[in-house]
């Protein structure tokens, strides 16, 4: 929660201190109701009510079609994906008071929906449903919608007056303090345009951020650090003894993770997954119409329990990292994700990816494997069709030619998807968070020069 | 496809050269319209191909085919499977229009290109002829058009030389190249990359081979647009009232480079000598962009090592997005009351043409059509928000697809103490026809023509 704002929702949670906020919710549908799901949203020509929500960010609604693996069968599911400011429950009572007859339009055939459905059983049934994923990354963190559009709309008036200037030769003198002046005052003349910096956490917040690490490093450190004292407590032992065992046990349990991983990666059969005759034309049809596209995936994963449970501690080592280190707006040196979320569906047999970017799919999975493989690679591999790697890590020769294929195998459409700030990327609102911020900062004549540059 | 050893004399020659001491070109676009016809007219022509490493060949010529004519040459599905998607669905569908910028109703509409469009009649088989003298190439073009059975010639388009390596805007071309390992003289070490980045078969950069068919060995695949320049739109657009030094520097910072190919970045101010060099980089000297602009058309072609925080990583990754390009101009000069003092284009003696029409045949080679040219045009080359701009494309060649009705492309310069907006108009280029190729091994253009 930023400073001086009233605190809303569960005390303890997340969103207190990481925002935007994301939920999933998964409804199953009956079969022959999902042609007809489909049918409304991939036709929608509205907004779904999102456009009269102004904290939301991005959202997506789209079906997932039933399937069968050895352990079962997976029911046919609608599934709707929000990024948004605020908690979960603001979230849905704004929306299903925004857009309740199109929400009940669209999803009234979906199990255990309210027979008589009111706004408020609506959302209980939005709520019960929902899930937040097992990872998720944020690239313009902290951001707010409406200070992201603030800020969009700062640096593009500041643009303006700079052209401006330029055209009539007012800063021909070249004084940087007077131009930095003129740009303070011009701003203060806009009462349009941000006139203070963005409102830091408070104190709170921070502290929840901090026993938030603590919380993941000790539970990191618990195996071990229980081992080490066990080791311990029989002997007589010097101050620094404790550390250095759990230390010891930490590299012990870790060797052994990677010989199990490998012993499964040699043992594993190598299965070669490609999409289906017209499978890539279907899914580009929607691609690359702007600045940002989107994607989601459903993949199984690999077929043993160790893999299961090596997906589900890699997918909460990346949360950990995206939220107290990948927090800068990349992810391992990727700066074009907005958002992007995993969740481990179906007792762990399916892992569900959304995620929405900037640019090409080409240039994203491009980049999966070019810039960012350190944060995508190892969660991959644990996926059936993922060409294999070596301790989770490294790629082998081929890795890439085989991992684009893939990857566009176990895609499936979204039928519908909104996009709040359709023509912002990630880079360029981060951009525009550091042009307000440095404008409300006391300067000298480099540093000006500096913030100058960003415009 | 299994890795396999190299041999240069299996690869066709414009993998290894451009055949710049051959001013006199031509290309040929022909159709089949009879497959063992075609087969063995392609049996004569195959003994007169050029491969790598044939230095002796007084003429030179190369040949490429698109998809359909593998089939129609009689290769199996079975034998096909693996080419790309780009290569078997071509240069002209919705989605890769939009890649490209070639967007309906715009300036590079494929429905209104010459050739290679929807509306045009297909183009099986390119045919690229070099020869040192017009006559020469004369010669060569009537051998080629008397023999030619089983195929119909569609078009030709000859190319024209034009003296100092200079393309139509008045710069000088061609100096940004990858070298191949294993081929030709090896250039600057950032620039040098592995085989498979060109060729098929070999590894590439990651020792990964491109997926590709067998028959696809020491192949690869070509793109070819034919693109009209508008010069003297490029030069009134840059003042026609300013004095000539602001129209020069102004182009350079469009280009990256001054006139006679010396980078901004070595030089920010004109060079008293021309020093068209490659090597250099950006990150040392420029990094923000004061002396070549971010926007510039070479920073886009070729970020080198600014595109991430680490110059080494960038470099490494730029490698992996690299064009062999073989372009050719074509038209003749426009007049010198065009160009600014000192810059006029001067054609090669004895160079003839009939049009007004200038521009350039954009030729490039790559083992993959979606990771290097089209991931260039659409990522860095088209794009508005490369690299923390926000409304430009690239101000020599780009496409503009998302400029909306009022909205005219800018050009920023960075600068000191403030950067400065220049509009410009829509383009200045025009695409007019272009397909994708592929360029095959001496073993499988044997096993086509069935020699």
């Amino acid at each position: 929660m930023r400073k001086g704002e009233p605190r809303t929702g569960d005390l303890f949670s997340d969103s207190q201190w990481r925002q935007p906020e994301t939920i999933t919710v998964f409804a199953d549908l009956p079969d022959n109701a999902a042609d007809g799901v489909r049918n409304l949203l991939a036709g929608a020509t509205d907004s779904l009510g999102l456009d009269q929500l102004p904290g939301v960010h991005f959202f997506r609604a789209f079906v997932i079609a039933s399937g069968v693996d050895a352990a079962g069968a997976f029911p046919t599911r609608a599934v709707i994906s929000a990024v948004f400011d605020g908690e979960t429950d603001e979230f849905f009572s704004q929306w299903c008071a925004a857009a309740h007859d199109r929400i009940v339009e669209i999803f009234h055939p979906c199990a255990d929906f309210p027979s008589t459905a009111t706004s408020e059983n609506v959302c209980q049934w939005l709520q019960a449903r929902a899930e937040r994923p097992k990872t998720y990354h944020i690239g313009p963190v902290r951001s707010r919608a409406s200070e992201v559009r603030e800020e969009a709309r700062l640096r593009s008036a500041l643009g303006d007056f700079i052209a401006a200037q330029n055209t009539a030769g007012a800063w021909q003198h070249g004084d940087l303090l007077r131009i930095w002046d003129d740009i303070r005052a011009f701003v203060r003349s806009r009462v349009d345009l941000p006139q203070t910096p963005r409102v830091p956490n408070d104190w709170f917040a921070r502290v929840l951020q901090t026993l938030d690490l603590v919380k993941r490093v000790g539970l990191l450190l618990l195996v071990p650090g229980v081992l080490a004292w066990l080791w311990l407590s029989r002997t007589r032992h010097s101050l620094w003894s404790y550390p250095l065992a759990v230390l010891g046990f930490l590299a012990a349990m870790f060797s052994a993770w990677a010989i199990l991983v490998r012993i499964y990666e040699l043992a594993e059969p190598d299965v070669v997954v490609k999409p289906a005759p017209g499978q890539v034309a279907a899914a580009v049809v929607d691609e690359d119409k702007g600045f940002q596209n989107q994607f989601t995936m459903l993949t199984p994963v690999r077929d043993s329990f160790f893999r299961r449970l090596n997906l589900r501690f890699v997918l909460w080592l990346a949360d950990g990292l995206s939220r107290h280190f990948w927090n800068g707006g990349q992810l391992a040196g990727i700066e074009t994700i907005h958002f992007a979320r995993f969740h481990q569906i179906d007792g762990g047999r399916r892992m569900f990816f959304m995620s929405d970017f900037d640019g090409s799919w080409e240039r994203y999975l491009f980049d999966f494997v070019e810039i960012g493989s350190l944060a995508v690679v190892p969660i991959w591999t644990n996926l059936r069709g993922c060409p294999k790697t070596r301790f989770l890590r490294w790629t082998t020769p081929g890795f890439e030619q085989r991992f684009l294929p893939f990857t566009r195998a176990y895609q499936i459409r979204t039928h519908f998807w909104y996009s709040a700030m359709s023509t912002l990327t990630v880079s360029e609102i981060n951009r525009n968070a550091d042009i307000r911020a440095g404008l409300f900062q006391k300067k000298g004549r480099r540093a000006i020069q500096q913030w100058l540059q960003l415009i | 496809m299994k890795k396999s050893d190299f041999d240069a004399g299996e690869v066709q020659g414009l993998l290894a050269s451009g055949y710049a001491k051959h001013t006199a070109a031509c290309f040929v676009l022909l159709r089949i319209l009879n497959g063992q016809a075609a087969r063995e007219w392609l049996g004569r022509i195959a003994a007169q191909i050029t491969y790598c490493g044939n230095r002796q060949a007084v003429s030179k010529l190369n040949i490429a085919f698109s998809y359909a004519a593998l089939g129609k040459l009689g290769c199996s599905p079975e034998e096909l499977d693996g080419f790309s998607r780009e290569f078997c669905e071509g240069m002209v569908t919705p989605h890769r229009q939009r890649i490209l910028g070639d967007l309906p109703g715009g300036p590079n509409d494929p429905e209104t290109w010459q050739w290679g469009g929807p509306r045009n009649p297909p183009i099986d088989v390119l045919l690229m002829v070099y020869e040192l003298t017009p006559a020469a190439l004369q010669t060569r073009l009537d051998g080629i058009r008397s023999g030619a059975e089983g195929v119909e010639i569609i078009q030709e388009h000859r190319s024209t030389g034009l003296q100092n390596n200079r393309e139509h805007f008045g710069f000088r071309d061609g100096i940004a190249q990858p070298t191949i390992e294993g081929i030709g003289k090896p250039g600057p070490a950032r620039d040098r990359v592995a085989r498979g980045e060109f060729i098929l078969g070999h590894p590439d950069e990651t020792g990964s081979l491109e997926l590709a068919p067998a028959m696809a060995l020491n192949g690869s695949y070509v793109v070819l647009r034919q693109i009209l320049q508008d010069v003297p739109g490029f030069w009134e657009s840059l003042g026609q009232d300013s004095p000539v030094a602001e129209r020069i520097a102004l182009a350079a910072k469009i280009v990256g480079r001054w006139p006679d190919g010396t980078p901004l970045t070595l030089s920010p101010e004109p060079p008293v000598a021309a020093n068209p060099t490659n090597d250099f980089a950006f990150h040392a000297k420029d990094r923000e962009g004061l002396r070549c602009p971010f926007g510039a058309h070479i920073r886009r072609a070729n970020p080198r090592d600014t595109l991430l925080d680490h110059p080494a990583a960038s470099m490494e990754m730029i490698n992996r997005h690299r064009l062999l390009r073989r372009g050719r101009s074509f038209g003749l000069p426009a007049p010198p009351s065009t160009y600014p003092e000192g810059l006029a284009v001067k054609a090669m003696e004895g160079v003839m043409g009939s049009t007004d029409l200038r521009g350039l045949f954009f030729i490039c080679l790559n083992a993959s059509l979606a990771r290097q040219f089209e991931f260039v045009q659409q990522n860095w080359v088209n794009l508005p928000k490369f690299d923390d701009l926000t409304h430009d494309t690239d101000p020599l060649v780009g496409a503009t697809p998302w400029a909306g009705p009022g909205q005219s492309p800018e050009f920023m310069i960075q600068g000191c103490p403030v950067s400065k907006r220049v509009s410009r108009p829509q383009t200045y280029v025009h695409t007019i026809g272009g397909a994708y190729f592929f360029l095959p091994g001496k073993k499988t253009l044997q096993r086509l023509a069935g020699t």
